[in-house]
């Protein structure tokens, strides 16, 4: 019925709707709830509208031809996260996915499963696009909601895992980061903090600002976006370098991409505007009894990136993607939208567990970035087709296909909520007994959990103890 | 300092230049809205901060991504209790505070 309802309206006028319903029901102001619906309308529509062009006009046939000509399998083009986010709130699962959302974090502070209160309302959508790819994949709605609640729990205890640490590193008191791109590379830190300790890794000590300033021009993301267009178009039209028209469409595809990538946080932006008063409403609902018991607020990972030892080791995660994208063997994506965004994503808690150790954040930031690579092959080959199918119009460009960019528990979750083996769920099994095995013994030893996610503890203060 | 003849601009910065500076930009243009002031709110990443700020004419740089940006001729506030909603009347006092000099 809903799928009937999504075909026929399209997401640019269901997701404004699902909006304006809840903000109605939060008694948000009318004129104010009937703007920001429009504004989501515009964000969806402004983010297709410079997608299509760049998409069918230059990237696409490029590519096509790079595939066709040359035989680097590079079939799927990232086009930024907006899209995915897109995705994610036009399924059921994504008109579910507020109240779901908010429910769940409400019954685990209640039951003090977590201290964390997530208010970054609008990065529900991660939770969603995870559970949108499982309910497509095994078209079974409770599969798909039970990884949406996975993902959100797992990541809640994340975010308690990870406050003291990330608080302390990033001087940003009272908060915490559930955010799924943010704590990507959690996992991956631990195993890599713990060899580099041992090996003597961690003593080694880079200035961030000079690694930074070396960089100059390579530090922007729209001349990454150039470069590797250009690169595209060069093995696409190896053949025919000698006609000055090629070197005019490989110049016009090299602009093409740095303009995209330029422009479409410009729609992103309407959509989080319109997103905003329900954001607003909810943190106003909740933030003054979250506050009186002394919980963390959930925040967007975002908050962290302007930490200089953050951008530092996104550029050069950034810088080093480029070659893996062309050279790792099995990769079918081409990463263009979210270049200048996933590795520093990536970057954010990475470097807060490695205490800002640019090396170890380095090390454990690409091997996330390649686990992406990877879950980004996999998840693309039906995510074109999930897009038409909810309504998101997509132009034919021969074997280009727009692809998406998963990062490293995106894709974890993806993978455990579609296995089943004979009809039983066994990932999504697994997953609840991994997750209440982990709330189990971290409330056993929290002093110890933070500890291995990088807290030390100042001396004053055991100084301090040891007085009292 | 702002009169009233005068439009107010302010750059909102974060990450990416798209998502937690449109809030930061929704709040003070409903702040300043209110109090009738004019005023103008551009979005950019953190990272082109300074740059902007040379080039741009601003009063005033509201981050969600670090105050520390190396810039001294504006003042630079962090602008998280626009975010959380904690602390955000001391947020608006510090803007008053630092508008009026």
């Amino acid at each position: 019925m809903f799928n009937v309802v999504i075909k026929a309206f399209g997401a640019a006028v269901l997701l404004p709707l699902i909006i304006l319903v809840f903000e109605l029901l939060l008694r948000v102001n009318f004129s104010k709830a009937l703007r920001s619906a429009l504004y989501i309308g515009i964000g969806l529509n402004t983010l297709t509208s410079i997608l299509n062009p760049y998409f069918m006009g230059l990237i696409g046939k490029a590519v096509s031809d790079m595939i066709t000509g040359s035989g680097v399998n590079l079939p799927y083009v990232d086009t930024g996260w907006s899209l995915l986010a897109s995705l994610a709130y036009s399924t059921l699962i994504g008109a579910l996915i507020i109240p779901i959302g908010i429910v769940v974090n409400l019954v685990m502070v209640f039951l003090h499963w977590t201290d964390t209160l997530d208010l970054d309302l609008w990065n529900f959508w991660h939770w969603a696009f995870v559970g949108s790819l499982v309910y497509y994949a095994t078209n079974n709605l409770v599969y798909g909601l039970l990884s949406a609640i996975a993902i959100e729990m797992f990541l809640l205890i994340l975010g308690d895992a990870t406050a003291p640490t990330m608080q302390k590193f990033f001087n940003l008191p009272g908060l915490a980061w559930p955010h799924a791109s943010g704590q990507g590379g959690t996992l991956i830190a631990l195993p890599v903090k713990w060899i580099c300790d041992k090996i003597g890794l961690s003593k080694i000590k880079l200035n961030s600002q000079t690694i930074r300033d070396r960089l100059g021009l390579l530090g922007d993301a729209s001349v990454i976006g150039f470069i590797i267009a250009v690169i595209i178009g060069l093995i696409a039209w190896s053949s025919k370098l000698g006609d000055l028209q090629v070197w005019g469409s490989l110049f016009a595809l090299g602009i093409g991409t740095a303009a995209y990538i330029f422009m479409y946080p410009k729609a992103t932006a309407a959509l989080m505007e319109g997103f905003e008063p329900l954001t607003s409403r909810v943190s106003e609902m909740l933030s003054k009894s979250g506050s009186q018991r002394g919980l963390n607020f959930g925040m967007d990972s975002a908050l962290c990136i302007g930490h200089p030892d953050v951008i530092t080791t996104g550029l050069l995660v950034m810088l080093t993607t480029v070659p893996l994208m062309f050279l790792l063997p099995g990769n079918r994506i081409l990463i263009l939208g979210d270049i200048g965004v996933t590795p520093f994503f990536l970057a954010s808690a990475v470097t807060a567990i490695m205490g800002g150790n640019i090396i170890t954040s380095y090390i454990a930031t690409t091997i996330s970035m390649i686990i992406t690579l990877y879950f980004s092959s996999a998840v693309s080959v039906n995510f074109a087709s999930l897009l038409t199918s909810i309504g998101i119009a997509l132009p034919d460009t021969g074997s280009a296909v727009v692809g998406a960019d998963t990062r490293p528990l995106h894709g974890l979750f993806w993978m455990l909520g579609k296995w089943t083996i004979g009809g039983i769920p066994v990932g999504i099994i697994l997953t609840f007994v991994v997750i209440f095995a982990m709330l189990f013994f971290f409330h056993r030893n929290k002093t110890g959990w933070y500890k291995a996610f990088g807290y030390e503890e100042e001396k004053e203060e055991t100084v301090a103890e040891a007085n009292s | 300092m702002a009169t009233d003849n005068k439009t107010l601009r302010i750059l909102a910065v974060c990450a990416d230049g798209a998502a937690t500076s449109t809030v930061v930009a929704v709040r003070l243009r409903e702040y300043f809205g209110n109090k009738g002031v004019k005023v103008e709110v551009v979005q950019g990443r953190v990272v082109d901060a300074k740059r902007s700020v040379e080039s741009g004419k601003f009063d005033l740089v509201v981050s969600t991504a670090g105050s520390n940006l190396g810039i001294t001729n504006v003042p630079v506030l962090n602008g998280i209790p626009l975010l959380t909603g904690i602390g955000k009347d001391q947020f608006f006092a510090e803007v008053e505070k630092v508008l009026k000099k």
